[in-house]
């Protein structure tokens, strides 16, 4: 064998817990072309979640890089936050601001993230794939 | 600009302060009294409360963030070679003290600009407080503070100071790194993301029991 061997790209699935695409409906009711933007960065992260922009302030190693987001309708629009893991090769959404920025409290959105990332580690921990769908 | 919360703000400023300390900060006594000094500036900005209890200046807020930082696995809690392992069935404690030591630094440039959101001054008073008290030895470093003024005029469990920063300070960030900010120091999140991640690396998932998103399909959108 010579030259190089091309490395064939890793293909990540992506599975999504019912809270996220609970968020994703009630976006799609509200506005369908900010529903549309969402889609289109889901799929951006499906294919290839280092993508999207780390969450830097991060510091825990085990998490180095892995939390990452996305905006959704443009730099003032939504956020989308997803963890990917390269060893199981899936993307899991984990989080969608309901407001745009200008309008954004993080004090009333926090509560609704902790109990999101909760619930998603509890179904997920409890094998509870009824809770989870697969975008494909 | 954005904003972030009072507890996000607590969480940096004392990530800082025990990042200052280039080979870790020598007990949780040693802590207390080193995030006080700052405080006693004349209209200083004050994050954390402090009481006159028996081992002289303590912040309960502040032993609160000190287990959030913990536990988000940001600060790590090294027994001292002189403390006491005890081992009770499978736990395992810890009596004697705790070398509190800062995971990664490299982001306290970014923190100092945090902080100085309130003050200019409070990375500058921080960084004087650890490296004028930061390693004295203990008694001595108790002597000084006990011989504080305001320390020797407050009654016994008495409040000192009053903490006194607003629920939300506005910070010259954009929005977008004030909201991650917000997110990367919230406990909870964090933990259930170390947790998830652990799950994601040790659980198989059963993606026969997963059922398709029909509705998530880009025509649908």
């Amino acid at each position: 064998m010579s030259g190089k061997q091309s490395k064939k790209p890793r293909t990540y699935r992506l599975l999504m817990h019912e809270s996220f695409q609970q968020a994703y409906l009630a976006l799609q009711g509200e506005d369908p072309q900010l529903g549309k933007s969402l889609i289109t960065q889901i799929r951006k992260s499906k294919a290839d979640p280092t993508n999207g922009s780390p969450l830097d302030d991060i510091l825990h190693p085990a998490l180095a890089g892995k939390l990452r987001k996305f905006h959704v309708g443009g730099g003032k629009g939504l956020r989308y936050v997803y963890l990917f893991h390269a060893g199981p090769s899936v993307v899991l959404p984990i989080y969608l601001s309901t407001e745009s920025k200008p309008k954004f409290k993080w004090e009333q959105s926090l509560p609704s993230i902790e109990t999101v990332a909760q619930q998603i580690l509890a179904d997920f921990q409890a094998g509870n794939w009824s809770k989870f769908q697969e975008m494909n | 600009m954005g904003s972030i919360s009072a507890d996000t703000f607590r969480r940096v400023y004392l990530l800082y302060l025990l990042a200052r300390f280039q080979k870790g900060a020598y007990g949780l006594k040693r802590v207390h009294k080193v995030a006080y000094i700052p405080e006693r500036e004349s209209n200083a900005v004050r994050p954390f409360e402090f009481r006159k209890y028996l081992f002289g200046q303590y912040s309960e807020t502040l032993d609160d963030i000190k287990d959030q930082l913990i536990s988000m696995g940001y600060v790590l809690a090294v027994p001292l070679d002189t403390a006491i392992t005890m081992k009770i069935d499978d736990d395992e404690y810890s009596l004697g003290g705790n070398r509190f030591v800062v995971r990664d630094r490299t982001r306290m440039n970014r923190y100092r600009h945090v902080l100085g959101a309130l003050s200019p001054d409070i990375p500058k008073l921080i960084d004087q407080a650890v490296k004028e008290y930061g390693y004295l030895i203990e008694q001595e470093l108790v002597n000084a503070c006990y011989r504080f003024p305001e320390f020797k005029a407050t009654a016994p469990e008495r409040l000192i100071f009053e903490a006194n920063i607003p629920e939300h300070i506005d910070i010259e960030l954009p929005d977008d790194e004030c909201a991650d900010l917000e997110l990367s120091f919230n406990p909870v999140f964090i933990d259930a993301m170390v947790r998830l991640n652990e799950a994601l690396e040790t659980q198989p998932i059963e993606w026969e029991a997963v059922q398709e998103a029909k509705n998530l399909s880009a025509s649908n959108a």
